[in-house]
């Protein structure tokens, strides 16, 4: 697995016009202009789903679904939502599809490439800081999870979290707060 | 101020979504609430390793893949299942079914009696004259003479000519 960090907070987000022609060419059955909305989320998506199932391949796997139904269901996209929402919200239910499906085991972080040139120590640790931000995760409800996951890892503004999640701003207010609290009180029962 | 209100306000802090006044509430609290300092710690700490969580690069072929499978197209459902057409006992009977009803078809063709072509344009344009013909006799036996002479002939409804409450 690679560590390098991508291009979550500072994503080529193309311009708004830009975006909408290739939401309406992709309305009509255009593969081109999809493949530009895929490479530009691509990125987004596929860590989203990591963030939300712990390893690499069946990330992958549910960001290839969020795209394939975001194809698929083009035609129920309202042009006045933002696509990148849209998007996102089509990949959290894929993700969710896949939790409910998933027998209950414990995301390991075994699953890195051994190469050469790698500091290790620095690997381990930041194994160990995943694995431990995994444990907690999993023991947070979900709408706590998904709303710390939205605000810390991928940066979204209120606004942003409120349209992705369906509720009202207020809720997003709430819910953050709860799960500030809750995220570091299992963190202290787990690892002091 | 409470703690718990403290730090309801310092979730908002962390977001730049707290209000100047609310602020300065906030700051003046946490000079003197170590129990609150410490939260805040905590949540920045968690904010720094959530921030850090490893991310993934997509796999060099992920788009490719996602392009195949937009492009193939999806397979037209037939309504007989696909593996009843791989039966040995359904392709056998549906044959004979088959078989069954083009013999009967053919027993019928040759049962049938063949029919004279006529012209039926031809035959309707006699029987409209004829018709026509003899209401307008009648007609006139009625005009000239006062008496109607077509009871039980045809109804008025077969009547070529307009309705008597539509003569006059």
């Amino acid at each position: 697995m690679q560590f390098a960090r991508a291009s979550l907070l500072s994503p080529s987000l193309m311009h708004e016009t830009e975006e909408s022609n290739l939401v309406a060419k992709s309305k009509i059955g255009e593969a081109e202009a999809f493949a530009k909305l895929v490479e530009c989320y691509r990125d987004r998506i596929v860590n989203l789903a990591f963030q939300l199932l712990g390893n690499k391949d069946d990330a992958e796997d549910a960001a290839q679904e969020t795209f394939l139904l975001a194809f698929e269901h083009l035609s129920d996209f309202r042009s006045e939502a933002q696509f990148s929402t849209w998007l996102y919200r089509i990949a959290i239910n894929t993700c969710k599809m896949k939790l409910r499906q998933r027998k209950p085991v414990e995301p390991l972080p075994d699953d890195y490439e051994l190469f050469e040139g790698v500091n290790w120590h620095e690997v381990e640790e930041r194994i160990l800081k995943k694995w431990q931000v995994d444990k907690v995760l999993a023991r947070l409800p979900e709408n706590l999870r998904l709303i710390l996951v939205l605000r810390e890892m991928h940066e979204l503004s209120y606004d942003e979290i409120a349209q992705v999640l369906s509720i009202p701003i207020g809720t997003v207010r709430s819910r953050l707060f709860e799960a500030r609290k809750k995220f570091a009180q299992i963190w202290q029962e787990l690892f002091g | 101020m409470q703690c718990k209100k403290a730090q309801k306000l310092l979730s908002l802090w962390l977001d730049g979504m707290l209000a100047e006044k609310d602020e300065q509430v906030l700051l003046a609290h946490l000079q003197n609430c170590e129990n609150c300092r410490k939260v805040w710690h905590q949540w920045e700490q968690m904010r720094a390793m959530l921030r850090s969580y490893p991310s993934i690069t997509p796999s060099p072929n992920f788009d490719r893949k996602v392009l195949s499978r937009l492009k193939t197209p999806k397979a037209p459902s037939s309504p007989i299942p696909s593996h009843w057409l791989t039966n040995p006992a359904f392709r056998l009977t549906s044959s004979a079914i088959g078989g069954l009803v083009v013999m009967g078809l053919t027993l019928l063709m040759l049962m049938l009696p063949v029919q004279e072509q006529t012209k039926p344009s031809e035959q309707m344009h006699h029987w409209q004259w004829r018709v026509l013909g003899r209401e307008v006799v009648q007609w006139l036996d009625f005009e000239l003479r006062g008496e109607p002479k077509w009871q039980g002939g045809s109804s008025s409804s077969s009547s070529l000519l307009p309705s008597r409450s539509s003569r006059c």
